[in-house]
Protein backbone atom coordinates (compact mmCIF):
# COMPACT_ATOMS: atom_id res chain seq x y z
CA UNK A 1 0.00 0.00 0.00
CA UNK A 2 1.33 3.44 -0.84
CA UNK A 3 0.14 6.75 0.52
CA UNK A 4 0.45 9.92 -1.52
CA UNK A 5 2.92 12.31 -0.01
CA UNK A 6 3.97 9.96 2.77
CA UNK A 7 7.35 11.34 3.73
CA UNK A 8 7.27 9.41 6.96
CA UNK A 9 6.37 5.79 7.61
CA UNK A 10 3.66 6.92 10.02
CA UNK A 11 0.68 6.93 7.65
CA UNK A 12 1.26 3.48 6.12
CA UNK A 13 1.65 2.07 9.63
CA UNK A 14 -1.56 3.74 10.69
CA UNK A 15 -3.40 2.34 7.69
CA UNK A 16 -1.99 -1.17 7.88
CA UNK A 17 -3.95 -1.84 11.05
CA UNK A 18 -7.16 -0.59 9.46
CA UNK A 19 -7.09 -2.25 6.02
CA UNK A 20 -9.46 -5.00 7.12
CA UNK A 21 -11.97 -2.51 8.55
CA UNK A 22 -11.80 -0.38 5.40
CA UNK A 23 -12.44 -3.36 3.13
CA UNK A 24 -15.23 -4.75 5.33
CA UNK A 25 -16.92 -1.36 5.49
CA UNK A 26 -16.88 -0.91 1.72
CA UNK A 27 -18.05 -4.47 1.04
CA UNK A 28 -20.91 -3.96 3.49
CA UNK A 29 -21.91 -0.76 1.72
CA UNK A 30 -21.49 -2.07 -1.82
CA UNK A 31 -23.05 -5.48 -1.28
CA UNK A 32 -21.37 -7.94 -3.66
CA UNK A 33 -18.09 -6.58 -4.92
CA UNK A 34 -14.65 -7.75 -6.10
CA UNK A 35 -11.00 -6.92 -5.44
CA UNK A 36 -10.23 -4.51 -8.24
CA UNK A 37 -13.48 -2.59 -7.74
CA UNK A 38 -12.62 -2.18 -4.06
CA UNK A 39 -9.18 -0.80 -4.90
CA UNK A 40 -10.73 1.76 -7.25
CA UNK A 41 -13.47 2.65 -4.77
CA UNK A 42 -10.99 3.28 -1.94
CA UNK A 43 -8.97 5.53 -4.25
CA UNK A 44 -12.12 7.39 -5.39
CA UNK A 45 -13.56 7.93 -1.89
CA UNK A 46 -10.23 9.09 -0.44
CA UNK A 47 -9.69 11.30 -3.52
CA UNK A 48 -6.54 9.38 -4.33
CA UNK A 49 -5.08 9.61 -0.81
CA UNK A 50 -5.13 5.85 -0.27
CA UNK A 51 -3.68 3.83 -3.13
CA UNK A 52 -3.82 0.20 -2.10
CA UNK A 53 -1.65 -2.27 -3.95
CA UNK A 54 -3.40 -5.29 -5.38
CA UNK A 55 -0.78 -7.36 -3.57
CA UNK A 56 -2.24 -6.10 -0.28
CA UNK A 57 -5.94 -6.26 -1.08
CA UNK A 58 -6.24 -9.78 -2.52
CA UNK A 59 -4.47 -11.55 0.40
CA UNK A 60 -6.52 -9.51 2.89
CA UNK A 61 -9.73 -10.56 1.16
CA UNK A 62 -8.64 -14.22 1.37
CA UNK A 63 -7.74 -13.79 5.03
CA UNK A 64 -11.14 -12.27 5.82
CA UNK A 65 -12.83 -15.04 3.89
CA UNK A 66 -10.89 -17.74 5.75
CA UNK A 67 -11.82 -16.08 9.04
CA UNK A 68 -15.50 -16.31 8.07
CA UNK A 69 -15.95 -12.53 7.88
CA UNK A 70 -16.50 -12.56 4.12
CA UNK A 71 -17.99 -15.06 1.73
CA UNK A 72 -16.57 -15.36 -1.77
CA UNK A 73 -18.25 -16.70 -4.90
CA UNK A 74 -17.38 -16.89 -8.60
CA UNK A 75 -19.60 -15.04 -11.06
CA UNK A 76 -19.38 -15.09 -14.82
CA UNK A 77 -18.81 -11.82 -16.70
CA UNK A 78 -20.34 -11.16 -20.14
CA UNK A 79 -17.05 -12.16 -21.84
CA UNK A 80 -17.15 -15.59 -20.18
CA UNK A 81 -14.35 -14.82 -17.70
CA UNK A 82 -15.21 -15.50 -14.07
CA UNK A 83 -14.54 -13.02 -11.30
CA UNK A 84 -14.52 -13.59 -7.53
CA UNK A 85 -17.11 -11.52 -5.67
CA UNK A 86 -17.23 -11.03 -1.93
CA UNK A 87 -20.04 -10.25 0.46
CA UNK A 88 -19.91 -9.61 4.19
CA UNK A 89 -21.21 -12.27 6.59
CA UNK A 90 -23.04 -11.80 9.89
CA UNK A 91 -19.76 -12.41 11.72
CA UNK A 92 -18.15 -9.80 9.47
CA UNK A 93 -20.81 -7.20 10.35
CA UNK A 94 -20.31 -7.89 14.05
CA UNK A 95 -16.51 -7.64 13.69
CA UNK A 96 -16.84 -4.37 11.72
CA UNK A 97 -19.14 -2.83 14.34
CA UNK A 98 -16.59 -3.56 17.04
CA UNK A 99 -13.76 -2.10 14.91
CA UNK A 100 -15.79 1.04 14.17
CA UNK A 101 -16.62 1.51 17.84
CA UNK A 102 -12.93 1.24 18.76
CA UNK A 103 -12.02 3.66 15.96
CA UNK A 104 -14.70 6.13 17.14
CA UNK A 105 -13.40 6.14 20.72
CA UNK A 106 -9.79 6.32 19.54
CA UNK A 107 -10.31 9.28 17.19
CA UNK A 108 -12.43 11.12 19.79
CA UNK A 109 -9.68 10.65 22.38
CA UNK A 110 -6.98 11.76 19.92
CA UNK A 111 -8.97 14.90 19.02
CA UNK A 112 -9.48 15.71 22.68
CA UNK A 113 -5.76 15.43 23.35
CA UNK A 114 -4.78 17.42 20.27
CA UNK A 115 -7.22 20.26 21.11
CA UNK A 116 -5.30 23.32 22.35
CA UNK A 117 -5.39 23.48 26.14
CA UNK A 118 -7.71 26.14 27.64
CA UNK A 119 -5.84 28.83 29.56
CA UNK B 1 -2.25 -13.51 -22.16
CA UNK B 2 1.17 -11.91 -22.51
CA UNK B 3 4.28 -13.82 -21.41
CA UNK B 4 5.03 -11.23 -18.69
CA UNK B 5 1.73 -11.96 -16.91
CA UNK B 6 2.18 -15.69 -17.35
CA UNK B 7 5.67 -15.49 -15.87
CA UNK B 8 4.42 -13.32 -13.00
CA UNK B 9 1.57 -15.69 -12.14
CA UNK B 10 3.88 -18.71 -12.48
CA UNK B 11 6.29 -17.02 -10.03
CA UNK B 12 3.42 -16.44 -7.58
CA UNK B 13 2.27 -20.04 -7.89
CA UNK B 14 5.79 -21.43 -7.39
CA UNK B 15 5.91 -19.80 -3.94
CA UNK B 16 2.35 -20.36 -2.77
CA UNK B 17 2.81 -23.84 -1.20
CA UNK B 18 -0.95 -24.36 -0.88
CA UNK B 19 -3.25 -27.17 -2.00
CA UNK B 20 -3.16 -27.36 -5.84
CA UNK B 21 -6.87 -26.55 -6.26
CA UNK B 22 -6.65 -23.54 -3.93
CA UNK B 23 -3.55 -22.34 -5.80
CA UNK B 24 -5.52 -22.45 -9.05
CA UNK B 25 -8.39 -20.50 -7.51
CA UNK B 26 -5.97 -17.80 -6.35
CA UNK B 27 -4.19 -17.65 -9.71
CA UNK B 28 -7.62 -17.55 -11.41
CA UNK B 29 -8.62 -14.52 -9.30
CA UNK B 30 -5.35 -12.71 -10.07
CA UNK B 31 -5.72 -13.58 -13.76
CA UNK B 32 -9.18 -11.98 -13.93
CA UNK B 33 -7.73 -8.90 -12.18
CA UNK B 34 -4.94 -8.63 -14.78
CA UNK B 35 -7.46 -8.95 -17.61
CA UNK B 36 -9.56 -6.12 -16.25
CA UNK B 37 -6.73 -3.81 -15.27
CA UNK B 38 -4.91 -4.24 -18.61
CA UNK B 39 -8.15 -3.67 -20.55
CA UNK B 40 -8.88 -0.52 -18.54
CA UNK B 41 -5.39 0.89 -19.05
CA UNK B 42 -5.63 0.15 -22.76
CA UNK B 43 -8.97 1.97 -22.92
CA UNK B 44 -7.19 4.97 -21.43
CA UNK B 45 -4.70 4.89 -24.30
CA UNK B 46 -1.81 2.81 -22.94
CA UNK B 47 -0.23 0.31 -25.35
CA UNK B 48 -0.72 -3.33 -24.31
CA UNK B 49 2.82 -3.96 -23.18
CA UNK B 50 2.89 -0.78 -21.05
CA UNK B 51 -0.51 -1.68 -19.57
CA UNK B 52 0.71 -5.15 -18.60
CA UNK B 53 3.86 -3.76 -17.01
CA UNK B 54 1.83 -1.23 -15.02
CA UNK B 55 -0.56 -3.96 -13.83
CA UNK B 56 2.36 -6.15 -12.75
CA UNK B 57 4.06 -3.22 -11.01
CA UNK B 58 0.99 -2.40 -8.96
CA UNK B 59 0.69 -6.04 -7.83
CA UNK B 60 4.07 -5.97 -6.11
CA UNK B 61 6.76 -8.64 -6.08
CA UNK B 62 5.44 -12.16 -6.79
CA UNK B 63 7.25 -13.67 -3.80
CA UNK B 64 5.73 -11.09 -1.44
CA UNK B 65 2.24 -11.60 -2.87
CA UNK B 66 2.65 -15.39 -2.58
CA UNK B 67 3.87 -15.08 1.00
CA UNK B 68 0.92 -12.89 1.97
CA UNK B 69 -1.50 -15.31 0.31
CA UNK B 70 0.13 -18.22 2.15
CA UNK B 71 -0.21 -16.42 5.46
CA UNK B 72 -3.83 -15.50 4.67
CA UNK B 73 -4.76 -19.12 3.98
CA UNK B 74 -2.58 -20.99 6.43
CA UNK B 75 -3.28 -20.21 10.06
CA UNK B 76 -5.02 -23.16 11.63
CA UNK B 77 -7.64 -22.91 14.38
CA UNK B 78 -7.17 -24.34 17.87
CA UNK B 79 -9.29 -27.35 16.82
CA UNK B 80 -7.00 -27.98 13.85
CA UNK B 81 -3.94 -27.65 16.09
CA UNK B 82 -5.45 -30.21 18.48
CA UNK B 83 -6.33 -32.56 15.60
CA UNK B 84 -2.78 -32.30 14.29
CA UNK B 85 -1.32 -33.26 17.66
CA UNK B 86 -3.88 -36.02 18.30
CA UNK B 87 -2.10 -38.97 16.59
CA UNK B 88 1.08 -38.20 18.57
CA UNK B 89 -0.97 -38.10 21.78
CA UNK B 90 -2.81 -41.35 20.97
CA UNK B 91 0.42 -43.24 20.23
CA UNK B 92 2.00 -41.67 23.33
CA UNK B 93 -1.02 -43.09 25.20
CA UNK B 94 -0.11 -46.58 23.94
CA UNK B 95 3.36 -46.15 25.45
CA UNK B 96 2.11 -44.70 28.74
CA UNK B 97 -0.32 -47.61 29.18
CA UNK B 98 2.25 -50.21 27.91
CA UNK B 99 -0.40 -51.42 25.47
CA UNK B 100 1.65 -51.08 22.30
CA UNK B 101 2.52 -54.81 22.26
CA UNK B 102 -1.10 -55.92 22.66
CA UNK B 103 -2.57 -56.80 19.28
CA UNK B 104 -6.15 -55.60 19.86
CA UNK B 105 -5.58 -52.08 21.24
CA UNK B 106 -2.67 -51.24 18.93
CA UNK B 107 -4.46 -52.66 15.84
CA UNK B 108 -7.54 -50.66 16.77
CA UNK B 109 -5.50 -47.45 17.22
CA UNK B 110 -3.64 -47.82 13.93
CA UNK B 111 -6.78 -48.87 12.02
CA UNK B 112 -8.51 -45.74 13.35
CA UNK B 113 -5.52 -43.58 12.37
CA UNK B 114 -5.52 -45.02 8.83
CA UNK B 115 -9.31 -44.49 8.52
CA UNK B 116 -9.06 -40.84 9.65
CA UNK B 117 -6.11 -40.30 7.29
CA UNK B 118 -7.96 -41.73 4.26
CA UNK B 119 -11.09 -39.75 5.10
CA UNK B 120 -9.17 -36.46 5.41
CA UNK B 121 -7.11 -37.23 2.28
CA UNK B 122 -10.32 -37.45 0.24
CA UNK B 123 -12.00 -34.52 2.01
CA UNK B 124 -9.87 -31.50 1.20
CA UNK B 125 -6.48 -32.55 2.70
CA UNK B 126 -6.74 -30.21 5.73
CA UNK B 127 -3.48 -29.02 7.26
CA UNK B 128 -3.91 -31.26 10.33
CA UNK B 129 -3.86 -34.36 8.11
CA UNK B 130 -0.08 -34.57 7.67
CA UNK B 131 0.83 -35.77 11.15
CA UNK B 132 -1.80 -38.51 10.73
CA UNK B 133 -0.23 -39.65 7.45
CA UNK B 134 3.07 -40.21 9.24
CA UNK B 135 1.49 -42.66 11.69
CA UNK B 136 -0.48 -44.32 8.89
CA UNK B 137 2.83 -45.11 7.22
CA UNK B 138 4.18 -46.67 10.43
CA UNK B 139 2.41 -50.07 10.01
CA UNK B 140 3.98 -50.26 6.53
CA UNK B 141 7.38 -49.61 8.07
CA UNK B 142 6.76 -52.31 10.68
CA UNK B 143 5.49 -54.76 8.02
CA UNK B 144 8.59 -54.08 5.93
CA UNK B 145 10.79 -54.61 8.96
CA UNK B 146 8.94 -57.81 9.90
CA UNK B 147 9.49 -59.22 6.41
CA UNK B 148 13.25 -58.84 6.80
CA UNK B 149 14.04 -62.26 8.43
CA UNK B 150 12.16 -64.23 5.73
CA UNK B 151 13.88 -62.28 2.96
CA UNK B 152 17.29 -62.66 4.63
CA UNK B 153 16.78 -66.39 5.14
CA UNK B 154 15.82 -66.94 1.49
CA UNK B 155 18.69 -64.84 0.17
CA UNK B 156 21.11 -66.73 2.47
CA UNK B 157 19.83 -70.08 1.11
CA UNK B 158 20.32 -69.05 -2.52
CA UNK B 159 23.78 -67.70 -1.75
CA UNK B 160 24.64 -71.08 -0.19
CA UNK B 161 25.08 -69.63 3.29
CA UNK B 162 22.15 -71.53 4.81
CA UNK B 163 20.93 -75.12 4.65
CA UNK B 164 17.34 -74.39 5.65
CA UNK B 165 15.03 -74.53 2.64
CA UNK B 166 12.99 -71.32 2.57
CA UNK B 167 9.23 -71.03 2.16
CA UNK B 168 9.11 -69.52 -1.34
CA UNK B 169 5.46 -68.48 -1.13
CA UNK B 170 6.12 -66.64 2.10
CA UNK B 171 9.24 -65.08 0.54
CA UNK B 172 7.23 -63.80 -2.46
CA UNK B 173 4.52 -62.52 -0.16
CA UNK B 174 7.07 -60.69 1.96
CA UNK B 175 8.78 -59.22 -1.12
CA UNK B 176 5.35 -58.00 -2.34
CA UNK B 177 4.56 -56.55 1.09
CA UNK B 178 7.96 -54.89 1.35
CA UNK B 179 7.69 -53.41 -2.17
CA UNK B 180 4.12 -52.21 -1.60
CA UNK B 181 5.09 -50.56 1.68
CA UNK B 182 8.14 -48.89 0.18
CA UNK B 183 6.18 -47.76 -2.89
CA UNK B 184 3.40 -46.27 -0.73
CA UNK B 185 5.85 -44.40 1.52
CA UNK B 186 7.84 -43.01 -1.44
CA UNK B 187 4.77 -42.08 -3.50
CA UNK B 188 2.99 -40.41 -0.56
CA UNK B 189 6.14 -38.49 0.35
CA UNK B 190 6.59 -37.30 -3.26
CA UNK B 191 2.97 -36.11 -3.45
CA UNK B 192 3.24 -34.22 -0.18
CA UNK B 193 6.62 -32.75 -1.16
CA UNK B 194 5.07 -31.44 -4.40
CA UNK B 195 2.64 -29.42 -2.27
CA UNK B 196 5.15 -28.27 0.36
CA UNK B 197 8.30 -29.95 1.65
CA UNK B 198 7.60 -28.62 5.19
CA UNK B 199 4.42 -30.70 5.32
CA UNK B 200 6.46 -33.75 4.30
CA UNK B 201 8.86 -33.06 7.18
CA UNK B 202 5.90 -32.71 9.57
CA UNK B 203 4.52 -36.00 8.23
CA UNK B 204 7.79 -37.95 8.52
CA UNK B 205 9.10 -36.56 11.83
CA UNK B 206 7.95 -39.49 14.05
CA UNK B 207 9.31 -42.18 11.72
CA UNK B 208 13.08 -42.06 12.52
CA UNK B 209 12.27 -41.89 16.26
CA UNK B 210 9.85 -44.81 16.19
CA UNK B 211 12.14 -46.62 13.73
CA UNK B 212 15.04 -46.38 16.22
CA UNK B 213 12.80 -47.60 19.02
CA UNK B 214 11.65 -50.51 16.82
CA UNK B 215 15.28 -51.39 16.13
CA UNK B 216 15.93 -51.58 19.89
CA UNK B 217 12.87 -53.76 20.37
CA UNK B 218 14.11 -56.06 17.59
CA UNK B 219 17.45 -56.36 19.37
CA UNK B 220 15.53 -57.63 22.43
CA UNK B 221 13.68 -60.35 20.55
CA UNK B 222 11.16 -58.51 18.43
CA UNK B 223 7.67 -57.11 18.63
CA UNK B 224 5.98 -60.49 18.47
CA UNK B 225 8.13 -62.32 20.99
CA UNK B 226 7.96 -61.60 24.65
CA UNK B 227 11.20 -60.36 26.17
CA UNK B 228 9.77 -59.68 29.60
CA UNK B 229 9.27 -56.30 31.17
CA UNK B 230 12.57 -55.02 29.76
CA UNK B 231 10.83 -54.11 26.51
CA UNK B 232 8.84 -51.46 28.38
CA UNK B 233 11.95 -49.66 29.66
CA UNK B 234 11.72 -46.88 27.05
CA UNK B 235 7.94 -46.37 27.27
CA UNK B 236 7.86 -43.32 29.57
CA UNK B 237 10.67 -41.59 27.71
CA UNK B 238 9.13 -42.39 24.31
CA UNK B 239 5.81 -40.96 25.44
CA UNK B 240 7.61 -37.74 26.48
CA UNK B 241 9.24 -37.50 23.04
CA UNK B 242 5.83 -38.01 21.38
CA UNK B 243 4.26 -35.37 23.64
CA UNK B 244 6.95 -33.03 22.39
CA UNK B 245 6.10 -33.88 18.78
CA UNK B 246 2.42 -33.24 19.61
CA UNK B 247 3.42 -29.77 20.81
CA UNK B 248 5.52 -29.22 17.68
CA UNK B 249 2.56 -30.17 15.45
CA UNK B 250 0.19 -27.83 17.29
CA UNK B 251 2.63 -24.92 17.13
CA UNK B 252 3.23 -25.61 13.43
CA UNK B 253 -0.49 -25.40 12.67
CA UNK B 254 -1.08 -22.25 14.71
CA UNK B 255 1.78 -20.23 13.22
CA UNK B 256 0.90 -18.15 10.19
CA UNK B 257 4.36 -17.41 8.76
CA UNK B 258 6.02 -20.20 6.79
CA UNK B 259 9.53 -19.28 8.00
CA UNK B 260 8.39 -19.55 11.62
CA UNK B 261 6.70 -22.89 10.91
CA UNK B 262 9.98 -24.22 9.45
CA UNK B 263 12.05 -22.93 12.40
CA UNK B 264 9.60 -24.34 14.97
CA UNK B 265 9.33 -27.75 13.31
CA UNK B 266 13.05 -28.20 12.74
CA UNK B 267 14.03 -26.97 16.21
CA UNK B 268 11.49 -29.09 18.09
CA UNK B 269 12.02 -32.06 15.74
CA UNK B 270 15.80 -31.98 16.27
CA UNK B 271 15.35 -31.68 20.07
CA UNK B 272 12.91 -34.62 20.05
CA UNK B 273 15.29 -36.66 17.86
CA UNK B 274 18.23 -35.91 20.16
CA UNK B 275 16.15 -36.85 23.21
CA UNK B 276 15.24 -40.12 21.49
CA UNK B 277 18.94 -40.70 20.72
CA UNK B 278 19.84 -40.15 24.38
CA UNK B 279 17.12 -42.57 25.50
CA UNK B 280 17.48 -45.31 22.94
CA UNK B 281 21.24 -45.37 22.39
CA UNK B 282 21.96 -45.60 26.12
CA UNK B 283 24.04 -42.51 27.04
CA UNK B 284 25.82 -42.04 23.70
CA UNK B 285 27.94 -39.10 24.93
CA UNK B 286 28.22 -35.61 23.47
CA UNK B 287 29.39 -36.75 20.03
CA UNK B 288 26.62 -39.33 19.87
CA UNK B 289 24.02 -36.69 20.68
CA UNK B 290 25.54 -34.37 18.11
CA UNK B 291 25.27 -37.17 15.55
CA UNK B 292 21.62 -37.78 16.50
CA UNK B 293 20.84 -34.06 16.15
CA UNK B 294 22.64 -33.89 12.81
CA UNK B 295 20.88 -36.99 11.43
CA UNK B 296 17.51 -35.63 12.51
CA UNK B 297 18.26 -32.26 10.92
CA UNK B 298 19.28 -33.98 7.70
CA UNK B 299 16.10 -36.06 7.77
CA UNK B 300 13.89 -33.00 8.29
CA UNK B 301 15.46 -30.88 5.54
CA UNK B 302 15.69 -33.87 3.16
CA UNK B 303 12.22 -33.14 1.70
CA UNK B 304 13.44 -29.61 0.79
CA UNK B 305 16.19 -31.14 -1.35
CA UNK B 306 13.63 -33.47 -2.90
CA UNK B 307 11.34 -30.52 -3.70
CA UNK B 308 14.22 -28.70 -5.35
CA UNK B 309 14.60 -31.74 -7.60
CA UNK B 310 11.01 -32.67 -8.44
CA UNK B 311 9.46 -29.18 -8.33
CA UNK B 312 6.31 -27.77 -6.84
CA UNK B 313 2.72 -28.24 -8.00
CA UNK B 314 1.14 -30.96 -10.05
CA UNK B 315 1.79 -29.79 -13.61
CA UNK B 316 4.63 -27.74 -15.01
CA UNK B 317 5.10 -25.47 -18.00
CA UNK B 318 2.69 -24.79 -20.82
CA UNK B 319 0.15 -27.49 -19.96
CA UNK B 320 -0.57 -25.74 -16.67
CA UNK B 321 -1.84 -22.70 -18.57
CA UNK B 322 -3.65 -24.53 -21.32
CA UNK B 323 -6.80 -25.41 -19.43
CA UNK B 324 -10.14 -23.62 -19.43
CA UNK B 325 -9.86 -23.22 -15.64
CA UNK B 326 -8.19 -19.78 -15.85
CA UNK B 327 -11.43 -18.43 -17.31
CA UNK B 328 -13.66 -20.54 -15.09
CA UNK B 329 -11.99 -21.06 -11.69
CA UNK B 330 -15.34 -22.08 -10.17
CA UNK B 331 -15.02 -25.38 -12.06
CA UNK B 332 -12.05 -26.29 -9.86
CA UNK B 333 -12.95 -28.61 -7.06
CA UNK B 334 -11.18 -27.69 -3.81
CA UNK B 335 -9.69 -31.07 -2.88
Amino acid sequence: MTVRGSESAYLPDLLRGNTEALLLFLIKEMGHTYGYQLIKEIGRRSEGFFRFKEGTVYPTLRKLENSGLLQGEWREMPNGQERRYYRITEAGIEFLQKKLAVWESFSTAMNLVFKPAKP
Amino acid sequence: MLPEVKKYLEDVRAHLHLAPALERQIIGELYSYFQEKVAELQENGAPEIAAVREAIKSSGRPRVLARMMYEACNKGSLTEAFLSSLPHLVVAGLFVSHLWDRAIPSSFVFAAIVCVTLWAWWHGKPSWLYSWIGYSLLPLLIAGYASRPTIEQTVAFFLGRSEAFPDIRMFLLMIALFSLGLWTIVRTTMRVVRRDWVLASLMLVPLPILGSWLFNIEQMGGLLRSAGNAIYQWDTAMSLVLFMLAGASAVFIRLRRRTLKIIALITLGVIAGTMAGQILWGNPGFLGLLAAAFLMLLFLVGPALLEARIGHGELRGESWWAGEWLRRPSAIKID
